[in-house]
């Protein structure tokens, strides 16, 4: 089924979504009508819950199986006309007259063999449509279906019916997470983002009405797109009009006293039960408690009052005008104030509170408060708070938490106009700590935020950052910096200024809620990068890695270690837990980089589909955050994997992208080979080679100039991979001897084994690359040493070779590269007619003599014919022969 | 499904093609546990074996394209409803089926594996139910 016909984009045009998570409930429903026995079905349950749905489900099966189904629609519209629902079904004239309404639908239920129907909404039928259900029930083969809420609201005789136990319930709960998973992969037409389905399971609570008008209303609104094949939702789900109306009938179908408790609730969030109850005595607390409008939860030994759904939060407070809500919100500080702030959180509450109320509120309280946001990554109060902290004191700290949200947000141009002003404002009354935080931040912004790196080390490099500032602000100062000279020059200027004097202890916890390595951290990035990726690991852990809850750059450190290292499994278990960990948080500046590590240790290994997957979603999210550096390396990873795949449109997508990010690929850059690899990769597949190599050969001396030996070193590999080893393996090997890892040893080893044409050497270097798990570095040097045997006169073993090297290269995922092609794809070795014939009865345990007799030929011409299949086959023996030829592909 | 449950699933398609006794090692499984399956299915297994293996990888592998799910799965799914599978079948095939994976692939299959598997025979599920 085509997304589109799933998607629309008006109103007025909506077909139904799929039905999913249901099937089982279906089956139950039209079986028990089916039964002798099934008199009446009720199917229960909350409202938006798919019970209308379910309903009409069930009834057409039946339509289809040759029961003739009548469909009565009850609803508030009709509630007050007698016959209301079924007038559309009855002779005009019988209608007024109840005797020869009963008398009609007596003779017309006695002409159907079989006949359902089905009341939708049975609680809102009128009472003279009730009445009629006794003699239809009276009638053995009729059947009744019914939806309502719950099975006690069923009217006479139903209920009476369902109370002796001679009615079946088929009760509908939410929809599990596999169901919402499935629907909205059905609905919107492929794969969504993690964090997008976990947002709409969140807020719609697996309610079926709630996620498909929210999915809707997301799309109208523009928050929910595809972006590379992956549909993703930008801040939170919106309603659409059909949802708020829902909502709104809901809300506005309570009385008044259960509908000012719900308006209480909803400016003053998780309000004291106690409280509650004093404030609204008639009885409104209990009926909208039985109404199932509110929760109560049990925490620090309080009761507190919640709204049952985060959508009547919203249109109530939308439909009760400014001044009530400032009137309650005031009400609500008032009443916790008074209560003396005992809890953890009454400040944060009194903050939002007074912000909603007055627009401002007194600093203590917002300080309190922005720790409490920090700590739960609630974004949107984080903004709120620190902006009107901002506005009230102009305080540098406020500036600062400010701009750390808006940099989170990928706002980089509005945080750094935030810090530019508070910088301004601070230069000569705030002192040296205050300033250097300053300076910190807004280098942040314009180095990684707004890619303005030279200006970003000038900020840190001036006199005022750092001088005089305490000894953990100093390091903070200097682990910026250190962070900024390895993107600007490379990691041997940063480990330079790393060495200049000691950072001091440092750690993540001094700089709560930035997005900050540690000084471990930077140095272990540093090391990594230039040749320590054994050292680099070690600064970080001495023992199986541990991701935190929430994993930040040192985890990226470490799996940048580990996978430069060689130790691509670890890194890719680290990286992908802490992914996951990332998108759970929301922190999408992290989750991206963990995504693009995801990508690389792909690429490194040889898998291109799964690279293409992660850069995807690497790039996805760079998008959204408006990062070019990070847009950049994810479109570089797909133009390489889509070049080794041949995927004409991966590499349209990649191309792209790349425009987009606008990015020189020999810039400065943390990673200067990754990003001329791509565009390297698709100059081959345009045929231009020469170029290709010329841009890789540029690119590892960029990367080497600044002491990137791992950077240098991929630029130089692939270009063994483009088939001009003699080029690059004294290089290689150089590079490799300055590495303490084992994966530059195993590059350059193969380097240097195709430089030789040595067969040896390169059937060991595949093995040496296949034992790391870089399948695709292992079937590219056993095809070379295929090659070079055959060369060096030695068929066989060439034909041995080449197995080896096409069952490695069936773990790379189809791709395909010239070093991999140079082997030859054993046309010359595929078997002739009459070998495979002669192989075949070899196979079955035939003797030459019997096969001679067979097909009518000498028993010489048969082992001439016997030795070249052993040369082809790359075997020595009639026993192997079976083996090989099921290896060998047709 | 993410995009990263669709590439693990994809990932670990040729696996099951290659592993031959893991089908067979299925069924052997399901009908330990729900001997009242054992009915619906021939008496000879070779020909069921090969069908399933087949058309699992071939639905694996077409997981980055819904549209192609779509059409096998629906017409696999008209297949089933005549041979009588019923809804609250499915959960004991799945079960099944992701346990033979984890006893077959071993670390190979992780717990975000498991997932991504349930995740895709879901959808597969859901689909041939409604065909």
């Amino acid at each position: 089924m085509a997304a589109s016909t799933l998607l629309p984009r008006s109103a007025a045009d909506r077909p139904s979504w799929p039905l999913t998570g249901r099937h089982a409930e279906l089956d139950s429903v039209v079986d028990s009508l089916r039964s002798d026995t099934g008199k009446a079905v009720l199917v229960t349950g909350a409202a938006g819950v798919g019970k209308s749905r379910l309903a009409r489900e069930a009834m057409d099966r039946l339509a289809t199986d040759g029961w003739t189904t009548t469909w009565v629609a009850a609803g508030p519209a009709t509630r007050d006309t007698p016959l209301g629902a079924v007038s559309h079904l009855l002779p005009r004239d019988a209608v007024g007259d109840p005797g020869r309404v009963v008398e009609h639908v007596r003779s017309a239920v006695a002409r159907k063999p079989r006949l359902v129907v089905a009341v939708d909404d049975v609680q809102l039928l009128d009472h003279t449509t009730v009445s009629l259900l006794g003699p239809l029930m009276a009638s053995a083969p009729a059947r009744l279906l019914v939806t309502v809420p719950e099975a006690a609201l069923a009217p006479d005789p139903l209920g009476a019916l369902w109370r002796s136990g001679g009615a079946r319930v088929v009760e509908l709960g939410r929809l599990d997470d596999l169901a919402v998973d499935t629907l909205l992969h059905r609905a919107l037409g492929g794969p969504v983002a993690g964090a997008t389905t976990l947002a709409f399971l969140d807020a719609s609570d697996g309610n079926a009405l709630y996620l498909r008008e929210m999915v809707l209303g997301s799309l109208t609104a523009g928050a929910l797109r595809e972006v590379d094949g992956v549909w993703r939702l930008e801040g939170t789900p919106q309603m659409s009009g059909v949802l708020r109306s829902v909502v709104q009938a809901r809300v506005d179908s309570l009385g008044p006293e259960v509908r000012a408790v719900l308006e209480d609730l909803a400016v003053g969030t998780g309000v004291d039960l106690a409280d509650l109850l004093a404030e609204h005595e008639g009885g409104g607390v209990e009926a909208a408690e039985r109404a199932g409008l509110l929760r109560v939860v049990s925490a620090q030994r309080r009761r507190r009052v919640t709204l049952a759904h985060g959508l009547h939060r919203e249109v109530l407070r939308e439909d009760m005008g400014t001044l009530a809500a400032v009137r309650l919100a005031r009400r609500h500080a008032e009443r916790l104030e008074r209560s003396g702030l005992r809890r953890s959180d009454d400040r944060y509450r009194v903050a939002l509170l007074r912000l909603d109320a007055d627009g401002q509120a007194p600093a203590d309280m917002i300080d309190a408060a922005l720790e409490l946001a920090r700590s739960a990554r609630d974004l949107d109060s984080l903004e709120r708070l620190s902006r009107a902290w901002l506005l009230a004191s102009g305080s540098p700290v406020a500036a600062r938490a400010l701009a750390e949200v808006l940099y989170e947000r990928g706002r980089f141009v509005e945080a750094d106009e935030v810090l530019g002003e508070a910088v301004a404002r601070s230069a000569e009354l705030a002192d040296p700590d205050t300033l250097a935080a300053l300076l910190v931040a807004r280098a942040t912004v314009l180095g990684y935020g707004l890619g303005r790196l030279d200006e970003a080390a000038e900020l840190l490099a001036g006199p005022a950052a750092g001088a005089g500032a305490s000894g953990p602000m100093a390091g903070r100062v200097r682990i910026r910096r250190v962070q900024l000279e390895a993107w600007r020059s490379g990691p041997t200027a940063a480990l330079a200024v790393l060495d200049e004097s000691p950072v001091g202890g440092v750690t993540p916890q001094d700089d709560p809620g930035a997005v900050s390595f540690s000084e471990r951290g930077v140095r272990a990035v540093a090391l990594a990068l230039s040749g320590h990726p054994v050292e680099a690991v070690r600064w970080l852990s001495d023992g199986p890695v541990q991701v935190p809850e929430i994993p930040g750059p040192d985890q990226l450190a470490v799996v940048l270690g580990l996978t430069e290292g060689g130790r691509f499994a670890e890194a890719e278990a680290v990286a992908q837990q802490c992914w996951t960990a990332t998108a759970r948080a929301q922190l999408p500046l992290s989750q991206l980089w963990f995504a693009g590590a995801l990508g690389r240790t792909n690429l490194l290994r040889g898998r291109p589909r799964l690279a293409l997957w992660w850069h995807r979603e690497q790039l996805g999210l760079a998008r959204q955050l408006g990062q070019r550096l990070p847009a950049a390396l994810a479109a570089s990873g797909m133009m390489t994997a889509a070049a080794w795949l041949g995927d004409q449109a991966a590499m349209q997508d990649a191309t792209t992208a790349w425009d987009g990010a606008g990015f020189d690929p020999l810039g400065p850059s943390m990673f200067p080979g990754d990003l001329a690899r791509g565009p390297a990769w698709r100059l081959m597949r345009e045929g231009d080679l020469e170029t290709a190599h010329v841009l890789l050969a540029a690119a590892q001396d960029v990367a080497a100039a600044g002491g990137h030996v791992a950077q240098a070193a991929h630029a130089a590999y692939d270009r063994v991979r483009l088939g001009r080893p003699g080029d690059v393996a004294g290089p290689l090997a150089d590079l490799a001897a300055h590495d303490d890892g084992a994966l530059l040893a195993a590059l350059a080893r193969h380097a240097a084994a195709a430089a030789a044409d040595d067969p040896d050497a390169l059937e060991l270097a595949a093995e040496q690359a296949a034992g790391l798990g870089m399948v695709l570095c292992a079937a590219e040097a056993a095809s070379g040493a295929a090659t070079s045997a055959a060369r060096a006169g030695d068929p066989r073993r060439a034909a041995g070779l080449r197995r080896r090297s096409a069952a490695w290269a069936e773990q790379t995922e189809g791709a395909r590269t010239p070093a991999l092609l140079a082997g030859g794809t054993g046309e010359a070795d595929r078997l002739t007619a009459r070998e495979r014939e002669i192989a075949v009865l070899v196979a079955q345990g035939r003797t030459s003599k019997e096969i001679a007799a067979a097909l009518v030929l000498s028993v010489r011409t048969v082992d001439n014919h016997l030795q070249r299949v052993f040369a082809k086959l790359g075997v020595s023996s009639r026993a192997e022969v079976a083996a090989a030829l099921g290896e060998e592909r047709p | 499904m993410t995009p990263e449950d669709v590439a693990r699933v994809v990932e670990t398609a040729p696996l099951v093609h290659e592993d031959t006794a893991m089908v067979t090692r299925l069924y052997q499984l399901l009908f330990q546990r729900h001997p009242e399956l054992r009915p619906m299915f021939p008496a000879d297994m070779s020909v069921q074996v090969h069908r399933f293996t087949t058309e699992i990888e071939a639905l694996a592998l077409a997981m980055p394209d819904l549209r192609e799910v779509e059409a096998r799965a629906s017409a696999l799914g008209a297949r089933h409803g005549q041979y009588g599978v019923r809804p609250t079948h499915f959960p004991a095939i799945r079960d099944a089926l992701l346990d033979v994976l984890a006893e077959r692939l071993g670390d190979r299959f992780t717990a975000e594996h498991r997932l991504a598997w349930s995740r895709a025979y879901n959808l597969l599920a859901e689909i041939m139910m409604d065909g």
